[in-house]
């Protein structure tokens, strides 16, 4: 649970239940729903219906990919991260600053201006 | 305010105020037989609630011909030219209830799927299908994670299940699903979802009468008929149970 942990960062745009199941997606690279179910179910005590709609969600905000699974053993979604954890932070920032710059303008690009001359000044 | 002023004129001439008034009144009296007839079947409330839009639908469509559309009726007396409304207004009912819209929520399911075949459920559907006396059911993909199983009896009998729904569940309780979805089409059911479906957006008075209690109903049947099968009621019921928490945690976890 260190890890899951680790990850308040994301508060702001994600769910607690949403950053552990990302958490545990990220280095996976390709999992099932009852894959994530049993790393998370007896650390969190969630139903392997709310990992299911987690990951739809996730889903849907762009987040996870999913593909069909038609094999021997049955059928199934795959889900896999769309990016990897760095460059999801660096959309998440993207997205950060954009709203700041759409909301205030010019003052906005100002400040992130002055903000960066002072740290690159010392 | 040209509808206003057309609207006048139409209601100004006594004959078309009561062909309206009429037409009303009727359509209320369906609608008042269907949800009070409590020994009516449901083939008949069916029906009464086709009359019931079709009652509802019939003013609209003289009033557009006393307004606008007169040349299509020009060389006709005002009496065949409701005859000729009322056959129109028929047909159109029909044509809408039996056909477009059962083939518009068809359609648009089959978008989103992709046929099963040669698979352990295809084979599970095609096997009980054929000893409960159904020719050929064919089993449909439902790319979607929200569980969904649903069936069609029009056109080409198929049940629809979802990616969502085969995650979700285990296997004898997708078999439990699957019985179920079949005992729709063996009993011939699914329409009245879709007549339900339509009432609710063709007629103001639906929010008293949709089928609720008779669709309630036929799905206690359908359940009883897995659990008939499977000789437990566990596996349909921890479905069910699976399925609403899907829903439950769908709109709580945001």
């Amino acid at each position: 649970m260190k890890k899951l942990k680790a990850n308040s960062q994301y508060e702001s745009i994600l769910s607690p239940l949403e950053r552990d199941v990302l958490c545990v997606i990220w280095p996976n690279k390709t999992m099932k729903v009852r894959e994530i179910y049993s790393i998370l179910g007896p650390k969190r005590k969630v139903a392997l219906s709310s990992i299911a709609v987690i990951l739809d969600r996730l889903h849907e905000k762009g987040v996870v990919d999913r593909k069909v699974e038609t094999g021997r053993g049955g059928i199934r979604y795959l889900y896999f991260p769309k990016q990897n954890e760095a460059q999801f932070e660096v959309s998440v920032i993207e997205k950060a600053v954009d709203s700041l710059i759409d909301k205030f303008g010019p003052t906005a690009v100002s400040y992130f201006n002055d903000r960066f001359s002072k740290r690159r000044g010392g | 305010m040209g509808l206003l002023f057309d609207l006048e004129v139409f209601f100004y001439n006594p004959s078309n105020f009561y062909v309206t008034l009429a037409s009303v009144m009727a359509s209320l009296l369906f609608f008042l037989i269907m949800k009070f007839n409590k020994k009516a079947s449901n083939s008949h409330k069916l029906m009464l609630a086709y009359m019931h839009v079709f009652a509802l639908v019939f003013p609209v469509l003289y009033f557009v011909y006393s307004t606008g559309c007169r040349m299509l009726f020009s060389s006709c007396h005002r009496f065949q030219a409701i005859m000729y409304i009322t056959a129109l207004a028929l047909l159109s009912a029909l044509i809408a209830a039996m056909l477009v819209s059962p083939l518009v929520i068809y359609q648009s399911f089959k978008k989103k799927s992709k046929q099963l075949q040669g698979s352990y459920l295809s084979d599970f559907v095609e096997q009980n299908a054929v000893s409960y006396g159904l020719k050929e059911v064919k089993l449909y993909l439902l790319k979607t994670a929200k569980p969904l199983a649903m069936s069609f009896s029009h056109f080409r009998k198929s049940i629809f299940i979802s990616v969502g729904m085969i995650d979700l569940l285990g296997r004898k309780e997708i078999e439990a699903v699957l019985l179920h979805e079949l005992s729709h089409l063996k009993d011939n059911t699914p329409s009245l979802k879709i007549s339900s479906f339509f009432l609710r957006i063709l007629s103001p008075l639906s929010k008293f009468a949709s089928f609720g209690r008779e669709i309630d109903e036929e799905e206690r049947n359908a359940d009883k008929f897995a659990v008939g099968v499977q000789g437990t009621r566990r596996h349909i019921f921890s479905a069910r149970k699976k399925t609403d928490e899907f829903f439950r945690n769908y709109n709580d976890l945001k």
